[in-house]
């Protein structure tokens, strides 16, 4: 991957190469098969109908039909996907507890949630350097292993996250902020979204050409543009 | 509120309200090209970036908006892990950013007020 970008770290491109290669799976609840239809019905979003039409309407559950696209996943799991693709900042409580009520086990959801985003992450970085997504791996054959972290807590989010004892770090935030326990009820989807992220940045001397406001800005009119709380 | 944080560290003030919204300036060295390559990667026009890229990288140099879609990427996966999961915020950042969530609208994207406008259909 970007083999073209000589600006672009070699810690960042192994991150992405290795996530990749993850997404191919086997994951804990997912077989690499539907992991990678997870890339695929993330990637579609964009030409479905439903979900532009959704993305418009005065209340994204103010429209009603079938997504576009055959996937080896279920209903549930592709409006999973399309949502969290197209409208992340108008997700709601009552809408996560639907998808559970349908079937979605919440370690489940946290799959596919780090599955979505890692994919995204990469995808919007090639796609901003002007470069072809990449292509879609081959799925890895084997089974889901299964794996939840049993020790997860509840601390107000939707799902049980990762604990960890509360200690502030030098540049004021907690050593370990909520973000980075969001994913913890199951460690290989923290593992591969983290894994992914952290050489883009972080919190305290940043290594980049931006200054760390500079990141920081960029950072929240993201944050802002999808119209995100935390 | 990461901006609002580094500010609190470095004792320099920006324009929060800058954040928020389309125009205004925050008060950030190189703002103009930040914004715009950030919000042409967040609206998804490619044909405008590719060329604002190159007219950004003869000003601010290559590296810089490189590290900008860097930064912007990274953000684009994030927030989504957030607004998926419901993560409240640090006890401290809650305590300390409540002025400020109000006065830029980032309380707005609070997830009750959001169930509380969106929900309606549901």
């Amino acid at each position: 991957m970007y083999q073209k970008i000589a600006l672009i770290t070699e810690k960042l491109k192994t991150a992405h190469e290795d996530a990749w290669n993850k997404i191919a799976g086997p994951g804990d609840f997912f077989s690499g098969e539907e992991r990678i239809e997870m890339v695929r019905a993330t990637r579609d979003a964009d030409d479905c109908e439903l979900t532009i039409t959704r993305k418009n309407a005065i209340s994204p559950f103010a429209v009603t039909g079938e997504y576009a696209g055959d996937y080896l996943l279920d209903s549930n799991a592709v409006d999973v996907i399309r949502r969290i693709a197209s409208d992340p900042g108008r997700l709601t409580k009552t809408w996560f507890a639907q998808v559970i009520a349908n079937g979605l086990a919440p370690e489940e959801y946290v799959e596919v949630v780090s599955v979505v985003t890692t994919s995204i992450i990469i995808d919007t970085l090639h796609q901003a350097l002007g470069l072809a997504q990449p292509l879609l791996p081959k799925a890895n054959e084997g089974s889901p292993r299964k794996v939840l972290n049993s020790e997860a807590i509840e601390i107000g989010a939707w799902v049980p996250v990762l604990d960890v004892p509360s200690q502030t770090a030098d540049h004021g935030l907690p050593k370990v902020p909520n973000i980075a326990r969001s994913l913890g009820l199951v460690p290989s989807a923290l593992q591969l979204f983290f894994g992914t992220f952290s050489p883009h940045y972080s919190l305290s001397n940043i290594q980049s050409s931006l200054s760390q406001d500079q990141a920081e800005f960029v950072a929240s009119r993201v944050s802002a543009m999808n119209e995100c709380f935390y | 509120m990461l901006l609002s944080l580094s500010g609190d560290k470095t004792g320099k003030k920006y324009n929060l309200n800058a954040v928020n919204t389309p125009s205004g300036h925050a008060g950030v060295e190189d703002e103009h090209w930040l914004r715009l390559i950030t919000e042409l990667t967040m609206t998804k026009d490619w044909e405008k970036l590719s060329y604002t890229r190159e007219e950004a990288s003869r000003i601010i140099g290559e590296q810089k908006v490189i590290d900008t879609l860097v930064v912007a990427s990274a953000f684009n996966g994030i927030t989504r892990v957030a607004d998926a999961t419901g993560i409240p915020l640090d006890t401290d950042t809650e305590k300390n950013t409540t002025q400020m969530r109000k006065d830029t609208g980032i309380q707005s994207f609070n997830y009750d007020e959001k169930s509380t406008r969106y929900d309606v259909f549901n």
